[in-house]
């Protein structure tokens, strides 16, 4: 009998990861802060999108494996990274409420690779998920915060997140779902949930991340609305550690986050300061 | 001149846990024109349906490790969530009340796992429907 597949995904055999960067807004131009770990399987299999992937692990119930594979694969190969970048991991709410040696696993695993916790955001995935008992994952996320993990809440918006968990959660952060981000020049209703969104970030003393702004007139009223952070395709599309490091040599320097347009390529997604003027 | 937009292929799920007939019968209907994406679990089947569109599914009825009411209760999953969704079993039972119950479910074929692949191909060409017609 041949081994599972979620057997073969735990052993982090068959994973690659990937970084996305995270820019700061305001101040000049954007600049990179932090990365996104995301987790692909093979190339060309079923898993090389994310989302089957981790549909598949959770159908078994397994999704705590597959966290911890692709956290450790993160760690890996987040090494060689600039010191003055955060490394974001996903993590199920469901894995948080689980396993209570997760954030003491990480700390280690961290370490191990030469980073320092400090600069590590869990963010917390599936959130909203009903089988989570909410005083487990409390405990979880408290555990976090000892061990000075960030904790920021992702897909703020998207389904059935509520206000509460909100409150519940005490996140560093909040990554407004894509829903509410994509296209929002164009659509009122959408910019008044991000400020409004954005207005309760500030009251409990988390910043606010957007994902997938569609345009730089999305970013530019992003930016207006007092949002200081935000990953994109438009400003960096995934990429290896490597492809990362190669792109953007000057990102190395220790003396803080650099201009965008003296740090990376000149590719189109990254040429903020010509589209917005 | 302006140019025809290319036929979109047919999506087909095809899943299977022995790796030879995922193989045969994966190229078998790529050869007919078919995009195909072959699944060797039930989990990860239903992880394809839920993340990517497909046209039609077919599927085995027995598979490794798991009963035949799991295999039952993905294909009522699947004509639940994809009503439009061609699904044909392809099994190796020959029992008329086990076929009788797929067909119930949602199934809208079921094909036996004897000689010929040609009975397979056009029960998930006739699940299809118009959409079938080239």
């Amino acid at each position: 009998m041949t081994a599972r597949l979620i057997d073969r995904l735990a052993s982090g055999c068959d994973l690659r990861t990937v970084f996305q960067p995270i820019f700061r807004l305001g101040e000049g131009e954007p600049a990179v802060v932090a990365c996104e770990g995301l987790t692909r399987g093979g190339e060309g299999s079923n898993f090389s999108r994310p989302d089957v992937l981790f549909e598949y692990a959770r159908r078994l119930h397994e999704e705590h494996r597959a966290d911890w594979a692709a956290i450790e694969g993160i760690l890996r190969e987040a090494a060689p990274l600039p010191a003055h970048w955060r490394i974001h991991f996903n993590v199920h709410a469901a894995t948080i409420a689980k396993d209570a040696n997760l954030a003491a696993k990480v700390v280690e695993k961290a370490r191990h690779h030469g980073i320092d916790p400090g600069r590590l955001v869990a963010e917390v995935i599936e959130h909203w998920s009903t089988a989570v008992k909410l005083e487990d994952l409390d405990a979880g996320l408290r555990r976090f915060r000892e061990e000075n993990i960030a904790v920021a809440l992702d897909d703020v918006g998207a389904g059935v997140a509520n206000l509460g968990l909100i409150l519940f959660a005490s996140p560093s952060y909040l990554k407004i779902d894509r829903s509410l981000v994509e296209g929002v020049a164009q659509d009122p209703r959408k910019e008044a949930a991000l400020r409004c969104l954005n207005a309760l970030a500030v009251q409990l003393g988390a910043e606010t991340i957007v994902e997938a702004p569609a345009t730089f007139a999305d970013l530019d009223l992003v930016g207006r609305i007092g949002i200081r952070y935000a990953q994109g395709f438009i400003l960096g599309k995934p990429r290896t550690a490597q492809q990362l490091l190669s792109d953007a040599p000057f990102a190395m320097s220790p003396h803080g986050p650099h201009r965008l347009n003296s740090t990376l390529p000149q590719e189109p997604q990254w040429s903020i300061r010509a589209c917005c003027p | 001149m302006r140019e025809n937009a290319p036929s979109p292929r047919l999506r087909l799920l095809f899943l299977d846990d022995d790796p030879e007939l995922r193989r045969v019968i994966g190229r078998s209907f790529e050869a007919k024109s078919y995009e195909v994406a072959v699944a060797e679990e039930l989990e990860e089947a239903a992880a394809l349906l839920a993340c990517r569109p497909f046209d039609a599914f077919c599927t085995d009825l027995s598979l490794d490790r798991l009963e035949r009411f799991e295999v039952l209760d993905l294909i009522r999953e699947a004509r639940a969530t994809h009503p439009e969704l061609g699904i044909v079993v392809h099994t190796g039972c020959d029992r008329a009340e086990v076929h009788a119950t797929c067909r119930a479910i949602g199934a809208n074929a079921v094909v036996l796992k004897r000689g010929s692949l040609e009975p397979l191909h056009e029960a998930v060409g006739a699940s299809l429907g118009a959409r079938a017609v080239a």
